[in-house]
């Protein structure tokens, strides 16, 4: 059977989780390998299923529910997602605004830092790098991996 | 085995900034150079909400998470108590930083 009929966790939230983690080590892998370019790429994803996991848990879906359906009614609330799946600064703004539409906005200050975490890592990553060869990413690769980890220090609060 | 706890760390340790802020908020008018902090008060689509960024060149040093509360306090210090209840987003940046995030 081929891998991709093999993979476990599918499309929900424990899944993406886990998923985010693997993510981060490959990515950390690359790195100490020099590959930095193939970091960053990694990086990019990790982030992008840290961001999707603090906005549906936000949202109340379960640990194990499809999230195919929570995708699509997001889409439909949130005009900003409509444009790519991949856009890291839409799915942090989308994550405030959410809050705020519930009343339970973040901490003005905690989501500024935040907002300025994801756009930085957006300054650097696009699903699109797959179609480019590698060029040299040293200081981005490290720079990446400072904010991811000061970003995985505040997951628990953007959806808390 | 060590185990050591580390304490939390303070909102913020830079009562001086907070001055500075809050004596340009009481000010009218606009600034343009990198030590006077230029501040956008961005009206949110949604609600009611304000998205405050501040750019300065005094940010270099101060980490991202406490930028955001030398903010708030400075809304405060200034008596500007209903604007800092509207703030949904504080971001302190440096011009560099504003620049290249392109939120400028």
């Amino acid at each position: 059977m081929g891998l991709k009929h093999r993979l476990s966790g599918g499309e929900c939230i424990s899944g993406f989780e886990q998923a985010r983690e693997d993510r981060v080590l490959d990515a950390l892998t690359c790195a100490l390998d020099q590959r930095n370019f193939a970091a960053c790429y990694l990086f990019g994803y990790a982030v992008e299923m840290m961001l999707k996991c603090a906005y549906f848990r936000f949202a109340g879906v379960e640990p194990y529910a499809d999230i195919g359906p929570h995708r699509a009614q997001a889409r439909r609330q949130q005009a900003r997602l409509r444009q790519t799946e991949h856009d890291l600064r839409a799915w942090a703004e989308a994550l405030v605004e959410e809050r705020n539409n519930r009343g339970r906005a973040l901490d003005p200050g905690l989501a500024g830092a935040f907002l300025h975490h994801v756009l930085t890592i957006a300054d650097h990553w696009s699903e699109v790098l797959r179609y480019h060869p590698s060029i040299p990413a040293d200081s981005e690769a490290a720079e990446m991996c400072n904010q991811i980890d000061e970003l995985q220090k505040l997951y628990p609060l953007l959806w808390n | 085995m060590a185990r050591k706890r580390i304490p939390a760390r303070p909102r913020h340790s830079h009562p001086e900034l907070v001055n500075i802020l809050a004596e340009e908020l009481r000010k009218e008018g606009v600034s343009s150079t990198p030590e006077i902090p230029t501040i956008y008060e961005e009206e949110l689509p949604y609600g009611a909400g304000l998205h405050v960024k501040v750019i300065w060149s005094r940010w270099g040093k101060v980490p991202l998470e406490e930028r955001g509360a030398i903010i708030l306090d400075a809304y405060e210090q200034a008596g500007m108590g209903q604007e800092r209840k509207r703030i949904l987003v504080a971001m302190g940046l440096t011009p560099d930083e504003a620049q290249r995030l392109q939120m400028a």
